[in-house]
């Protein structure tokens, strides 16, 4: 067998996941609090003040990582979603569920500095603008993904509910990436390419976002594996791997 | 308004640092509270080795 699909398969299984996830959380977690430490430093003390929105621009600096990951974590619930009702791999069901928490964290965190933002920029704490609406509407399908594992007793139909709704609720990221271009948005449009040399933010005030974002990934790696972890043993708990586990933990 | 921008970053900033501090510990409670429920409930089962009379 190919040596990379019997790794695959090997982290599949039940102890081998507990002990993976084990290792790998705290560098996940670790990389990402120094990321975010860095950056943030960068954005609240280095970076100089924006000339037309003043001091309140630095908000961006963790508003922005999070809209993104928000977007990028939607995606990759309904990549993992796909694969577990496609090949049934449980693993995979494991973190798509395990995704959607992190994901409402993020939007979450986007809605709320957001508002903080426009308070001052905007004048108002809400407004039902398109990208605004989307991003809410975004919450609520973390919030249905969430609500739909924990009503279904059986852990097996719950997660695959909990995966046709994240694959479903997919198509609302399109939506809010564009509803700055097919709608007529209060919201700005994009002022930054991450990947394309035109990007119209100054490298000097652009050095801290790329830390903060690079934050916000590690830390969504972070946090899949360790609630990856607990949804693992919950379902596993009474193997006797789990219960040398427990035993070890005394 | 201006007076008041720091205001605003520090409430940004630490709501957001309340929710990832959140979302970091959360689910270690559970993780540990689940280790504790299998350890009880192999406390609370009878050993079948030594039957009791």
């Amino acid at each position: 067998m190919n040596a990379l699909l019997l790794w695959f398969h090997r982290t599949g299984s039940p102890p081998h996941f507990d002990r993976f996830t084990a290792r790998w959380m705290p560098w996940c977690f670790g990389l990402a609090v120094v990321l975010l430490i860095v950056g943030s430093w960068g954005a609240l003390f280095m970076v100089p003040a924006d000339y037309k929105q003043g001091e309140v621009f630095r908000i961006l600096y963790i508003h922005v990582p999070a809209a993104w990951s928000a977007m990028f974590i939607f995606v990759a619930m309904a990549v993992q979603a796909f694969i577990a009702l496609v090949w049934r791999i449980k693993a995979c069901e494991t973190l798509a569920v395990a995704s959607a928490p992190v994901g409402a964290v993020f939007a979450a965190i986007t809605l709320i500095t957001g508002s903080i933002w426009g308070r001052p920029t905007w004048g108002t704490w809400w407004e039902w603008d398109p990208r605004l609406t989307s991003m809410l509407v975004m919450f609520f399908l973390y919030l249905g993904v969430i609500a739909l594992h924990n009503a279904i007793e059986d852990r097996r139909a719950a997660a695959r509910a909990a995966c046709f709704l994240a694959l479903v609720g997919v198509v609302n990221v399109p939506v809010v990436h564009f509803s700055v271009h097919w709608w007529n948005s209060l919201h700005q449009g994009e002022t930054i390419q991450l990947l394309s040399a035109e990007s119209r933010m100054h490298y000097s005030m652009l050095w801290p976002l790329l830390l903060t974002t690079l934050a916000t990934k590690f830390w969504y790696l972070g946090s899949l594996l360790q609630r990856a972890r607990v949804l693992n043993l919950e379902n596993e708990s009474a193997q006797p791997w789990a219960r040398a586990l427990a035993a070890e933990s005394r | 308004m201006e007076h008041l921008h720091p205001w605003f970053i520090a409430a940004a900033f630490g709501v957001s640092a309340v929710l990832l501090v959140a979302d970091a510990v959360l689910p270690r409670i559970k993780f540990q509270s689940l280790l504790r429920g299998i350890l009880l409930r192999e406390r609370r089962q009878p050993n079948p080795e030594h039957p009791t009379p």
